[in-house]
C-alpha cells in the first residue's frame, strides 16, 4: 500500500495532471519510497490496460451507412426548413402595430442560414476529427517511446551490444537497419556511451542507443523518415523542438532522412547538449 | 463523423449492448446536430459530445437502472489491494480486462473509460458529468481501486 500522504499524488502523476514541480517532488518520493512506486507502476499498468484493451467495439459497416444516410437526410431537411409560409412584413406590422424596424427575429434570419449552419458544422467536424487523430497518434508514439525508455533502465540487459566505444557500436547495427549514422566521439565530455540495441517502432526496424550523463541515463531513439512511423507522428504534431512529457525530457529533430527522439529523466540542458553532439556528428 | 467510432465505443460499455448502443449514438448526433448552436465556440467539443451521449443514455430506462444502483458515498467497495494484480495485467488477457470492466457499476466504468481510454483531463471529465472534479478525482480513486479487485479476484478465482 502506498503512504497515504502520497496517495493523492499517485493518481494525479499517473494521469499527468501533476505541476511540474509537483511531478518532480512526487519522482522524489518514487525513488525514495518502493511502495508507492510499486503502486505507481501498478496504476500505469492498469491504465495502459485499458487503453489497450478497451477499444472494444466497432460500428459495424451498415450502421455507418446509416448514420452517413442519416446526416445527409438532416442537412437536406435543413436545406429545405424554409418551406413553411410566413407572413408579409405589412402583415406583421398590421398585427403588432410594430414599425419595420422592430420585426420579430425569426423572419429576419435568412433562407440561406441552415445551409451556412451545415456547412460550418461539417467544417468545424473535420477540423476537431483531424486535430483529435493527429493529438491521439502523436500522445500514443509518446506513450510507447516513454515505455520503451522505462523499460529498458528497468530491465537486467538493457543494451544488446555494450560497449563505450561507437566504433563497436555503431558496426553492430550493419545489416539490421536499412540505415546507418554517425556517432559522436565522447571522450573529454561528461556523456558515456553505454551501449545500444535494435527496436521496433510501428513494425519498423529502429536503434535505440543509451547514454549515460551522471546518474541519468539518455535513450536515444533512431529511425528512417517514414509517414507511418511514430518518429514521424511526434515529428510532425510540435516539430522540431524539446518539452516535458511526463516528467522526461523529450528533444528530436530530424536530419538527412532520420528522425531523432531523445527521452531522459535529466535536465533539458544535458540532453539538449548530447542533442547538439549527435546533430554534429552526423553533419558530413 | 468526428468521434463516431469512440462514441461508438463509449455507448456499447455503457449500454451493453450492440442495438441500443447504435440508437444511442444516432439520438446523440441528432441532438449533437439540433443543439449545435447551443454549442459555445471555445469550450470543448468532445466533453459536449459525451456529455450529450451521456445525458441521452440517462434518460433511458437502463440508464436510469444503472446509475441508480450507485450513491457517491458508496456502498460498493470492493476489498482495497496491494499489487497482487500486478502480475495479472502484466500477462493480462484482453478478456480479462473486458470481464472486470463489464462488472464494475457504470459510473465506475465511465469516468475509468474516459480517464484512461479517451485520456480526457479531469476538467473535461468533470463537464462531461457535470460533476466538480473533486468528485472525479475521488470517484477515479474508487473506481481503480474497484477494478483492482476485481482483477484480484479473477487471478484468484481463475475467471481469467
Amino acid at each position: 500500500m502506498s503512504c497515504d500522504r502520497w496517495q493523492k499524488h499517485l493518481q494525479a502523476y499517473t494521469d499527468d495532471s501533476c505541476t511540474p514541480e509537483a511531478a518532480a517532488e512526487f519522482e522524489a518520493h518514487l525513488r525514495e519510497c518502493p511502495a508507492c512506486a510499486v503502486e505507481a507502476l501498478a496504476l500505469e499498468r492498469l491504465k495502459r490496460a485499458t487503453r489497450t484493451h478497451a477499444m472494444r467495439y466497432s460500428p459495424s459497416a451498415d450502421f455507418q451507412d446509416r448514420m452517413a444516410e442519416m446526416l445527409r437526410g438532416a442537412n437536406a431537411a435543413a436545406d429545405l426548413e424554409p418551406a413553411v409560409e410566413r407572413p408579409t412584413a405589412k402583415e406583421i406590422i398590421r398585427n403588432t402595430g410594430k414599425r419595420k424596424g422592430t420585426l420579430n427575429w425569426p423572419w429576419m434570419i435568412p433562407q440561406w442560414a441552415p445551409t451556412l449552419a451545415g456547412v460550418a458544422l461539417v467544417v468545424l467536424t473535420a477540423v476537431m476529427a483531424g486535430i483529435w487523430t493527429q493529438h491521439e497518434a502523436h500522445r500514443e508514439a509518446m506513450a510507447e517511446l516513454v515505455d520503451m525508455h522505462v523499460a529498458t533502465l528497468a530491465s537486467v540487459n538493457p543494451v544488446d551490444v555494450v560497449s563505450t566505444d561507437r566504433h563497436t557500436v555503431k558496426p553492430w547495427f550493419a545489416g539490421k537497419l536499412p540505415f546507418t549514422f554517425n556517432l559522436p566521439e565522447m571522450q573529454n565530455s561528461a556523456y558515456r556511451l553505454i551501449g545500444g540495441k535494435l527496436v521496433y517502432l510501428d513494425g519498423r526496424p529502429a536503434a535505440q542507443l543509451v547514454y549515460a550523463v551522471g546518474k541519468h541515463d539518455i535513450s536515444v531513439f533512431i529511425s528512417e523518415e517514414h509517414p507511418a512511423s511514430s518518429f514521424s507522428k511526434i515529428l510532425s504534431v510540435t516539430g522540431e523542438s524539446s518539452r516535458r512529457e511526463k516528467g522526461f525530457t523529450v528533444e528530436r529533430w530530424r536530419d538527412a532522412g532520420l528522425s531523432y527522439v531523445m527521452i531522459s529523466d535529466t535536465n533539458s540542458s544535458d540532453v539538449q547538449t548530447l542533442a547538439e553532439m549527435l546533430r554534429n556528428a552526423a553533419r558530413p | 463523423m468526428p468521434l463516431f467510432a469512440r462514441l461508438f465505443n463509449f455507448a456499447c460499455w455503457l449500454t451493453q449492448d450492440r442495438g441500443e448502443a447504435e440508437e444511442l449514438v444516432q439520438d446523440t448526433f441528432m441532438k449533437a446536430l439540433k443543439g449545435f448552436r447551443s454549442f459555445e465556440q471555445g469550450t470543448n467539443f468532445r466533453a459536449w459530445i459525451y456529455r450529450i451521449l451521456r445525458n441521452t443514455f440517462l434518460t433511458t430506462r437502463a440508464g436510469l437502472k444503472v446509475y441508480d444502483s450507485l450513491d457517491e458515498d458508496g456502498a460498493y467497495e470492493p476489498e482495497s489491494t496491494q499489487t497482487p494484480e500486478l502480475l495479472l495485467l502484466a500477462r493480462s488477457s484482453r478478456e480479462t480486462l473486458h470481464l472486470a470492466l463489464e462488472q464494475l457499476p457504470a459510473k465506475f466504468r465511465e469516468v475509468i473509460l474516459l480517464c484512461d481510454l479517451e485520456e480526457m483531463s479531469y476538467q473535461e471529465i468533470a463537464e462531461t458529468l457535470a460533476i466538480p472534479t473533486g468528485t472525479v478525482m475521488s470517484r477515479l480513486w474508487r473506481a481503480r481501486r474497484a477494478m483492482r479487485g476485481l482483477l484480484k479476484d479473477m487471478g484468484h478465482g481463475g475467471a481469467a
